[in-house]
């Protein structure tokens, strides 16, 4: 007889509200349901009324912890229509917040893990050391988390050499830091107990669930939007693609922790040869009718943006596919025992942390329910514009179907 | 009397609760128990529970699905309790005021006592909320 | 290696707490350009409405008061992003150093 467990939206593992409901049988988990949606706002038809500089910070609160990637990724899409380069600086002082950017995701992943583990004096250090980054970001942008300093035709605040020289101090200390934590990440018996051979995803299954982002670089295939498809200055900045071949949760945390090591060199290069001129260019308030399609390298993953625009001062349609909907059916195929492959229900908190789900960027789709007569089922998208069609033409209104 | 005013008073437990915004004031809530800000010299926990929490700290912009748990998760905390609205989007809708699926504001939904601004505010401000709620309550119970 | 020798070694440390609010307020840190709370100069706005036009989030409203058209601002709205500040040419608004904004109503933070 099979019992079903809910980890409801108000739960102290998670920190976001969504509902996962697991089968299982004695110990193992046999089946998984995922129930979406709790943080569905309505922000792809909003950027519809606004113009294109007051969806500037619209964009960047689709997701708290990753805003430099969504902010650099529609400044590109919007400076692709109108078909004119940035300047060489702007490029990389995007560059820069970028990675500071994935340094500061990276060291707080590393802590949740460890706080999910148990491991409480690993998870203080490494946000204590966070703060460093912290601290840097807020010196060069104003505040720690969001960052306004991207804008359509290229950056609104400049380095200049004192703050080159803090930067500088800030990334010797994280650097030597970060190397101590590897070295306790390979030896330290409470983590590789708990982590070695914990949700298994064979680079078969990776490729067919479409996984992205360090849960994929884990499994040995190399996919990465910076050496695939160079945006801003990464054609110019050398960097290596870190992938490990263990295709658990163990080598998600060594790829993660290389990964720092990698940004860290990767904005001293920067620093190193960072070209003069200006930051900035004007650019007219609409730009000319066409579609433009961006792409960019997340801290957890690929992030790929669609803009359409007819003219304009507001933007026609706009589609975000943020990476952790990529993650979700692999996560799906992570959670349940098959063969002689078994998961624990004492495992489910590090395996869902493992893929660094950030839910607020991905909740996007939508399932009809009618609990009266006990059915379910979705919808195409043909479907719901004829359904829209016909209920407001019972009310007596014409609606013009784009 | 006094004495049970002065325990509850001095040590606060906090239930955190994210009804779907963007995460950031989320990170800056939980960075508030880390070494650098330690809210914990305040007698402050962070508890799992409903049942064992004194004050809700609430981040993120309300959504239509959430509101309803929210409501359901306020009822099953003791009295006395208090709630702490963290963030612009939290007090009034913030950045998403006009979308189809957010509320403008908690105080529709809860009563609320105390409201922090910012997008996200820095953790020192969330240290500063506990406090001036600590004297509040204490020049009340002066009254 | 383990992490004990670590944990061992910061028992004889200095703390890496800071004790705002009681005694190291100047310890916090803000650096120059700190994003803060809005500050409006009311005789140098001349009412051409380019605030309104930037601001993401319906802080602004313009309305007509004695002097001309004059811009209403609603704090418990604005997300401190600064496109007001950038786009205004006579430098009415200002975005200071306060953080400490904790308030039990929601009524004291309009400016007129």
């Amino acid at each position: 007889m099979s019992i079903k467990i809910p980890i409801g939206p108000q739960h102290p593992a998670l920190k976001e509200p969504e509902n996962f409901t697991f089968t299982l049988d004695g110990e193992y988990v046999v089946k998984v349901e995922a129930r979406i949606g709790y943080m569905h706002k309505g922000i792809e038809k909003l950027m519809e009324s606004k113009n294109y500089i007051q969806n500037i910070p619209l964009v960047e609160r689709i997701c708290g912890i990753c805003n430099v990637a969504h902010t650099i990724c529609y400044t590109q899409n919007v400076e692709y229509l109108y078909e004119k380069p940035i300047p060489r600086r702007a490029e990389f002082i995007r560059v820069i917040i970028e990675e500071l950017n994935r340094i500061h995701s990276h060291l707080l992943w590393i802590g949740i893990a460890a706080h999910l583990v148990g491991f409480d004096s690993f998870f203080m250090y490494t946000w204590r050391d966070r703060e460093v980054v912290m601290d840097l970001v807020e010196l060069l942008t104003g505040n720690r988390v969001s960052t306004a300093l991207m804008t359509i035709g290229g950056v609104r605040r400049d380095i200049d050499d004192d703050k080159a020289y803090k930067l500088r101090k800030g990334l010797d200390i994280l650097e030597e830091r970060t190397k101590y934590y590897k070295k306790i990440a390979e030896d330290e018996k409470s983590l590789l107990v708990r982590l070695r051979d914990i949700g298994r995803l064979t680079p078969a299954e990776a490729i067919k669930h479409s996984a992205v982002g360090p849960t994929i670089r884990a499994s040995k295939i190399k996919v990465d939007v910076r050496a695939d498809d160079p945006y801003a200055a990464h054609d110019e900045v050398p960097f290596n693609v870190i992938t490990y071949d263990t295709c658990d949760v163990f080598g998600r945390l060594m790829v993660r922790i290389d990964e720092t090591l990698e940004s860290i060199n990767m904005v001293r290069y920067c620093l190193d040869h960072m070209p003069s001129g200006p930051i900035r260019i004007r650019l007219p308030n609409a730009p000319p009718p066409g579609e433009s399609v961006s792409r960019v390298e997340a801290p957890r993953g690929e992030d790929i943006h669609y803009v359409k625009s007819n003219g304009t001062d507001k933007p026609y349609r706009y589609k975000v596919r943020a990476p952790t909907l990529g993650n979700l059916s692999a996560l799906i195929e992570m959670l349940t025992s098959k063969g002689d492959y078994l998961v624990h229900v004492a495992d489910i908190p590090v395996v869902l942390g493992g893929i660094d789900p950030c839910m607020c960027c991905m909740d996007r789709s939508a399932k009809f329910i009618d609990p009266i007569k006990g059915k379910e089922w979705s919808l195409t998208w043909e479907q719901l514009k004829l359904y829209a069609k016909r209920k407001w033409e019972k009310e007596g209104i014409k609606a013009k179907c784009r | 009397m006094g004495l049970i005013n002065w325990a509850r008073r001095q040590s606060p437990w906090l239930l955190h609760f994210n009804t779907g915004g963007c995460n950031a004031c989320d990170i800056e809530v939980v960075a508030a128990l880390t070494p650098r800000f330690d809210v914990e010299r305040f007698g402050a926990l962070l508890k799992g529970s409903p049942r064992h929490a004194d004050i809700m700290v609430v981040t993120g912009a309300i959504t239509g699905q959430v509101k309803n748990r929210l409501k359901r998760v306020y009822e099953q905390m003791p009295e006395p309790k208090f709630v702490v609205a963290v963030g612009t989007c939290c007090i009034s809708g913030g950045v998403y005021r006009g979308a189809y699926n957010v509320e403008h504001g908690l105080d529709t939904v809860i009563p609320v006592d105390a409201y922090v601004y910012g997008c996200p505010p820095k953790p020192e401000a969330i240290v500063k909320a506990i406090e001036a709620l600590q004297n509040k309550l204490k020049a009340l119970e002066a009254t | 290696m383990s992490i004990t020798p670590l944990l061992l070694k910061h028992i004889f440390k200095k703390r890496a707490t800071i004790l705002y609010p009681f005694k190291e307020r100047e310890k916090v840190h803000l650096p120059e350009g700190f994003r803060g709370e809005l500050r409006f100069f009311r005789e140098k706005c001349i009412g051409c409405g380019l605030c309104f036009r930037a601001c993401p989030s319906e802080t602004i409203e313009m309305s007509i008061d004695e002097k001309g058209k004059r811009p209403i601002f609603y704090l418990d709205r604005c997300t401190r992003c600064q496109q007001c500040e950038e786009v205004c040419p006579t430098k009415a608004i200002e975005l200071t150093k306060n953080f400490e904004t904790v308030y039990f109503d929601r009524k004291s933070t309009i400016i007129k």
